[in-house]
């Protein structure tokens, strides 16, 4: 294993050149989004027992988080290496969360929430360091964003799954949600909500704003999708109301960022 | 050796991944997806303003098993809470799906021209509109296939795993092989067509793509159009085959099955091989016109 990895760093790009800062404009600071992110994931997961449509909307500001810190990483230039980073992000996820739902045997749901998100921060880091220190890739916010990025995969599956089960207990997850296969479109609706968004903007006019308003947009597909699979009506009015109001907000950005938006056209030839 | 009715079955299923793998060519040839997507996005920064669809949601793979879950957990949903037959439940497992796969599409192809912004490039609203259908629609005959696959194997072969989670697998499987099989036909053939034989374009000339098409200016069902003689059949029965073999074993026994498959490849070989050769000498090369002789400048 050890000489594997020495190999494998033996025969990757070399590491004397230096790593540059890339400065990404944002109209949010991360922490913002962090904090958000975090408290409402928590609060949803702990709120479960009293309606599904609180995990379900609550999951909207952690996708919301994992967009952006897969934002800032792609914003070195990964370009086809977006989808991946997501699905990285909900493999580490959806172990370190279906630990978390294990755990509920022998403690509360909000704790069992917490560990399962500082368990996916872990899998992040390392799989951050993994990739700056072996496989060298030259991006300084690696680690961070790694941490970031299976973190929140971690707490909107979470979020999903109990949405889905109804509440955040062992018993309720595995006869609702794992028993039945249901985690299979979870795990992807997750992993598409948070790649989707910047990869969707992927271009030199991207904007934060319009890639959030996207994100918030596929969190709510998560949402209906969570509605959908419970055949839960409330879930499913909540997230077409969510999905309602941030593709509008997509449209207005959209309308905004674009050079121009027209119904129909001969295209000219560029300058 | 297996009995007459898995034979069936898996003749059955080789059919339904038939039907899949073409609607899924079909409906990434629409899209632009995968890869001639990156081509498409290029394009803007080489000045070369189009009117493709340029939906870039993941890699095919994944997307597809977004449609197979989707599809197969509502189609499951409502079977078990709501006791419908498995046809009425596949029907509204994939209009639902169409309409998720509809808001992913637009938002992705809205999202990549209104980043092009700093080139100029105007985002086409007709271009949205006019796509999203034949994307729904092939995607929807694609899924409804994945479907009917997962609930063949659940129900009729047995198979432990529950049905969301078997459409999200063949979900999964007919993007790879659509993105496999499927992207040779559509990426520099099509997108390089006024290059010799589009082959072997060179890092310089990326993002200069084919703008004019048979008749007016280019759009993604264009693609389309060339693909569904050759690409799409050929993805279909790509994924078909796979299907197929995996009984084979059972049937001629394993070095039989072995050498069915090589010389089923062998044949493949050999007739696209030929097809080639005679479109080469029938059709020549890409013949240059102005913009002017096939539409009216406005």
């Amino acid at each position: 294993m050890l000489a594997r990895t020495l190999l494998l760093s033996a025969v990757a790009p070399g590491g004397e050149e230096e790593e540059e800062e890339v400065e990404v404009a944002v109209a949010i600071p991360p922490w913002k989004l962090i904090l958000a992110g975090v408290a409402s994931g928590i609060v949803g997961i702990s709120l479960a027992w009293v309606h599904p449509v609180i995990p379900a909307i609550a999951a909207i500001p952690v996708i919301m988080w994992g967009a952006d810190a897969v934002r800032r990483v792609a914003g070195y230039g990964l370009g086809t290496g977006v989808p991946s980073i997501g699905y990285m992000g909900l493999g580490g996820g959806s172990v370190a969360a279906l630990l978390a739902v294990a755990m509920t045997n022998v403690t509360y749901a909000p704790i069992a929430a917490a560990v399962g998100t500082v368990l996916g921060a872990a899998i992040g880091a390392l799989l951050g360091v993994l990739d700056r220190r072996v496989i060298k890739m030259k991006i300084p916010v690696m680690e961070r964003c790694s941490t970031e990025i299976v973190a929140a995969g971690t707490l909107a599956l979470m979020c999903l799954m109990a949405a889905v089960a109804g509440d955040f207990t062992w018993s309720a997850v595995y006869s609702r949600v794992i028993r039945t296969g249901i985690i299979a479109v979870l795990w992807v609706a997750c992993a598409l909500s948070l790649l989707h968004p910047y990869n969707a903007c992927l271009g030199p006019s991207e904007t934060q704003e319009r890639t959030l308003s996207l994100a918030a947009e596929c969190g709510s597909i998560s949402a209906i999708v969570a509605g959908l699979a419970s055949a839960n009506p409330i879930v499913l009015i909540a997230g077409g109301i969510a999905w309602l109001i941030s593709f509008w907000k997509f449209w207005v950005y959209t309308k905004r960022d674009a050079a121009d938006v027209v119904w129909t056209g001969v295209v000219p030839k560029g300058e | 050796m297996v009995g007459l009715t898995e034979i069936g079955l898996t003749a059955a299923m080789g059919a339904l991944a038939t039907i899949a793998g073409a609607f899924e060519d079909a409906e990434s040839d629409v899209g632009s997806q995968s890869n001639p997507n990156s081509q498409v996005q290029l394009a803007p920064q080489m000045m070369n303003f189009h009117r493709y669809f340029n939906k870039a949601i993941s890699g095919e793979p994944v997307s597809y098993m977004m449609y197979g879950a989707v599809a197969g957990t509502v189609t499951w949903v409502m079977m078990t809470k709501f006791g419908l037959p498995f046809l009425a439940a596949a029907a509204i497992g994939v209009g639902v799906n169409a309409l998720i796969h509809m808001a992913f599409s637009t938002t992705a192809h809205l999202g990549r021209i209104a980043s092009a912004a700093e080139f100029g490039h105007p985002i086409y609203l007709d271009v949205v509109l006019s796509h999203l259908g034949p994307i729904a629609g092939f995607g929807g005959i694609a899924t409804f296939a994945i479907i009917s696959l997962a609930y063949l194997q659940w129900s009729a072969l047995k198979h432990p795993f529950p049905l969301p989670l078997l459409a999200a697998l063949w979900g999964v499987t007919v993007g790879a092989i659509g993105s496999s099989t499927g992207d040779v036909h559509y990426g520099a053939e099509r997108l390089y067509q006024h290059y010799p034989f589009g082959g072997g374009v060179p890092v310089a000339a990326h993002g200069n793509i084919t703008r004019k098409a048979e008749t007016g200016i280019r759009n993604s069902m264009d693609s389309v159009y060339f693909c569904a003689k050759f690409g799409c059949p050929l993805t279909g029965l790509c994924f078909g085959l796979v299907v197929f073999f995996s009984t084979w074993a059972g049937l001629f026994g394993q070095w039989g099955a072995v050498i069915a498959m090589l010389l089923v490849t062998l044949g493949c070989l050999i007739v696209s091989n030929r097809i080639e050769k005679w479109a080469r000498e029938n059709y020549g090369t890409y013949e240059d016109v102005e913009l002017d002789e096939i539409c009216d400048a406005v």
